[in-house]
């Protein structure tokens, strides 16, 4: 048995519906995947410190070196733990940390994301404690223990106050600067950037726009740069068809009384030359029905004709009563074949 | 109109002394602030404009201003001004003009727009009016977090996010609509207020009102606005965005946004549905959907999707599709169209040259009928540190298929842009932009200067 198209339109959009409500625990699902290590035991920090350990010994490279580094082996660790661990159950020893022979946080990833640089011996060096950026204190009694954050607000929060380049993106970043736009800001972007933005400003307040730019850049971009696309034969002729297509993409830039101002003082192309009398095209272009509603855009009212050029007073014309009697004789008309009643305009 | 061009003079004035002031010390506590002197940035744009096509020319200049006026973060007071003026250099107002344009509906040669101009009062220390506001806005203002973007001259104020109570903020305004292009703000009038509540971090939910009144061609549409929008993130990569606005009792519209966005991947998955759950007819201006030049805006069910994948900092690929179904095939017509919009466009970074940046867009717009697409190419590269130079090729098919009127439109647009930094904050813009289309042929050359204060 054929569906109907409306069934099919449901079916369609209930597929739709249904990937919309899997896609955000499909996604974290994916990126848990991606981001997680293996698995195993997570070292105790705040263990380690309150046995009088520092962080350097380590963590070598924190003081000269731009990565802190980790262990190479746990050599260092079996001087406590061998005596330690006899005491343990086996998933709580050191060898519970090693993978195929090799400590499992030399699988970490040591890099920071794309752009980002990061140098631990400067800091180092400008008296920066380690515990200034990892200090967040987890949990209580056996369970507590150091979370490793470093997020974008912790770096800002010493870089805006304490630096003489705190708001210069170029101290972090390899590739941005204050007065360039960054690389992902392509002719591409430029163009399709909306598909973020509405939503990041109006939620949550701190979005990525919102670290270089604030609201006043929308309004000088939607009020002042014309998209590349907005041509001398867009203002002629494509804007029409695209504003018929999808006027809410329009909204983004203008509202109503932009549209009204030229629109109530400007003569579309089309209504030049013949347009008018004495041929009065544009009969033709109305009362073809397919044209629609276009000329609604301006005229918001049926406009009232004065009747076409009156028939001649000869018999041969009074007694026509039908286009047909007229064609007969008019087999080419000036003004195009409108295919209605002739009788209606020529009395 | 031009009420505002001496304060932008004065402004302008302003900051030529600014210039000599010291930038506070970095080290300073941010209470001590206060009483440092007042950092003034923002832009000011010259930009001259020469069109041709056969047998007729057109000259323009355009003035632009963007200034703010002390730190929020920092100082109690700071001002926001953002305003343009074009003055038509040719003077050429026949209707035949093939460059005419909205400026040319008005009576003078010059022209002027204020998009805002704002005092605040900020929540810093020394509020006299306590820790209870953490902003009070006078004067003409633009609203981004209103369910529609708007435009007002009045008061907002905004509380400080409560401590308990889930992080509640309140925000009233009041004011008039300000209408750019229209003559009179006769009978415009606006109202709203709106909460805010966010119980952590990651959660935001906002309540919104709206009251607009607005005469327009002696008629009155008063409209009430409901608005309620959650904002979620999941993690640092998932981010949802959800909206309903009812218009009087009548739901207008929905909109769902998902986007996956793991940024160590250079990665991210874009889905948004949006729906006209009702036919809107003439509203205020505000809330319009353009119902005055193209008739009732139909209800709508709309779902996209766009992916951007990185590759190595040096390839990036984006890809989209966007469809639109009526929720009444039948409404179909001039201005209501179900259409499927698709487009691609891979952007290369750092090849061949360390500096060369090459992109390609394709758009292909189907509408039942009536079809537009569009290829555009660009090539940008970066001559020497205070030169970078484009060059690029677009292509625009505009396709009416209206019964016994199908009429193609072919444009081929071919472009050359130089940018020279003459100092830090002084730039020099050019760019010729050439026209092929089929009836007619245009000739644009842009010249701006950019000052950066």
């Amino acid at each position: 048995m054929a569906s109907s198209p409306t069934s099919g339109r449901r079916k369609r959009r209930l597929a739709l519906v249904f990937l919309a409500v899997a896609y955000v625990p499909a996604c974290q699902a994916v990126y848990w995947l991606l981001s997680s290590g293996p698995s195993g035991p997570t070292f105790p920090h705040a263990t380690h410190i309150e046995q009088g350990l520092e962080c350097t010994q380590c963590h070598p490279g924190a003081e000269e070196k731009a990565r802190a580094g980790f262990p190479e082996n746990t050599n260092a660790c079996m001087l406590c733990h061998t005596e330690i661990d006899a005491k343990k159950p086996p998933e709580e020893r050191i060898s519970a940390f090693l993978v195929d022979g090799k400590p499992r946080w030399l699988l970490r990833p040591d890099h920071y994301a794309g752009d980002v640089r990061f140098d631990h011996s400067k800091h180092y060096d400008a008296d920066v404690e380690c515990e200034s950026c990892h200090i967040s204190q987890v949990g209580e009694g056996e369970g507590k223990d150091i979370r490793i954050h470093g997020g974008k607000r912790e770096c800002l929060a010493c870089h805006e106050t304490k630096t003489k380049r705190g708001k210069d993106c170029s101290v972090c970043h390899k590739r941005m600067r204050k007065d360039e736009p960054p690389p992902s800001h392509s002719a591409t972007w430029i163009v399709l950037h909306g598909r973020f933005s509405r939503e990041q400003i109006a939620g949550l307040g701190q979005t990525t726009c919102a670290q270089c730019h604030n609201e006043s850049t929308c309004t000088h971009c939607h009020h002042e740069q014309k998209p590349s696309s907005h041509t001398n034969m867009w203002r002629r002729r494509g804007h029409g068809l695209a504003a018929s297509i999808d006027r809410s993409k329009c909204a983004t830039c203008h509202r109503p009384d932009f549209c009204n101002r030229c629109h109530s003082s400007t003569r579309p192309m089309s209504h030049r030359g013949a347009f008018g009398a004495p041929l009065n095209r544009h009969c033709v272009t109305c009362h073809l029905p397919p044209i629609g509603l276009s000329c609604s855009t301006c005229h918001r009212s049926l406009p009232v004709h004065p009747a076409g050029p009156p028939r001649p007073g000869n018999a041969a014309h009074q007694t026509a009563s039908s286009p047909t009697d007229c064609l007969n004789c008019h087999l080419v008309l000036k003004h195009g074949n409108p295919g209605g009643n002739c009788l209606q305009c020529h009395r | 109109m031009f009420e505002f061009l001496p304060t932008i003079v004065a402004l302008v004035l302003f900051q030529g002394t600014g210039d000599n002031k010291q930038e506070p010390p970095p080290e300073e506590p941010k209470a001590e602030a206060i009483g440092t002197p007042y950092e003034v940035t923002g832009d000011l744009e010259f930009r001259y404009i020469g069109r041709w096509t056969d047998g007729w020319h057109d000259h323009d200049l355009f003035g632009y201003t963007r200034v703010d006026i002390g730190d929020p973060h920092e100082k109690l007071f700071t001002a926001h001004f953002e305003g343009s003026a074009a003055v038509d250099l040719d003077r050429n107002r026949s209707a035949d003009n093939p460059f005419l344009s909205i400026e040319d509906t008005y009576n003078g040669d010059v022209t002027g727009r204020l998009y805002a101009a704002h005092l605040d009062l900020n929540s810093v220390e020394g509020n006299p009016v306590g820790d209870a506001f953490q902003l009070v806005r006078l004067g003409r203002q633009i609203l981004y977090q209103t369910p529609e973007t708007l435009f007002v001259d009045g008061l907002l104020v905004r509380t400080v996010p409560a401590e308990s109570a889930l992080g509640l903020t309140a925000e009233a305004m009041v004011g008039v609509p300000n209408h750019l292009f229209e003559s009179s703000s006769k009978g415009d009038t606006t109202y709203g207020a709106a909460v805010t509540v966010q119980p952590w971090l990651a959660t935001e939910v906002r309540f919104d009102y709206l009251h607009v009144d607005d005469e327009y061609l002696g008629t009155t549409d008063r409209n009430d606005l409901f608005g309620a929008r959650w904002t979620e993130r999941f993690g640092q990569s998932v981010y949802l965005a959800a909206h309903m606005n009812m218009l009087e009792s009548d739901p207008r519209d929905l909109g769902v946004h998902l986007s996956w966005t793991p940024v160590d991947d250079d990665l991210s998955i874009v889905t948004r549905y949006t729906a006209l759950l009702s036919d809107q007819t003439r509203r205020s201006i505000d809330l319009d959907y353009f119902t005055t030049v193209m008739g009732t805006y139909y209800s709508y069910h709309q779902y996209e999707l766009f992916v951007h994948k990185g590759f190595a900092d040096q390839l990036s690929l984006d890809g989209g599709v966007q469809f639109r179904e009526l929720a009444t095939s039948a409404n179909q017509g001039t201005f209501n169209h179900e259409f499927r919009r698709y487009y691609f466009g891979p952007t290369l970074s750092g090849w061949p040259g360390e500096s060369t940046e090459l992109s390609l867009l394709a758009e292909y717009w189907d509408a039942s009928g009536d079809k537009f697409s569009t290829l555009s190419f660009d090539v940008s590269q970066t001559l020497a540190e205070s030169w970078k130079c484009s060059i690029g090729t677009s292509f625009d098919l505009f396709r009416y298929d209206a019964l016994l009127a199908q009429e193609d439109e072919n444009v081929y647009v071919y472009y050359a842009r130089l940018r020279h930094d003459l100092s830090d904050s002084v730039q020099l813009r050019a760019r010729f932009e050439f026209e092929d289309g089929e009836r007619e042929d245009f000739g644009t050359f842009r010249l701006s200067f950019v000052k950066r204060l």
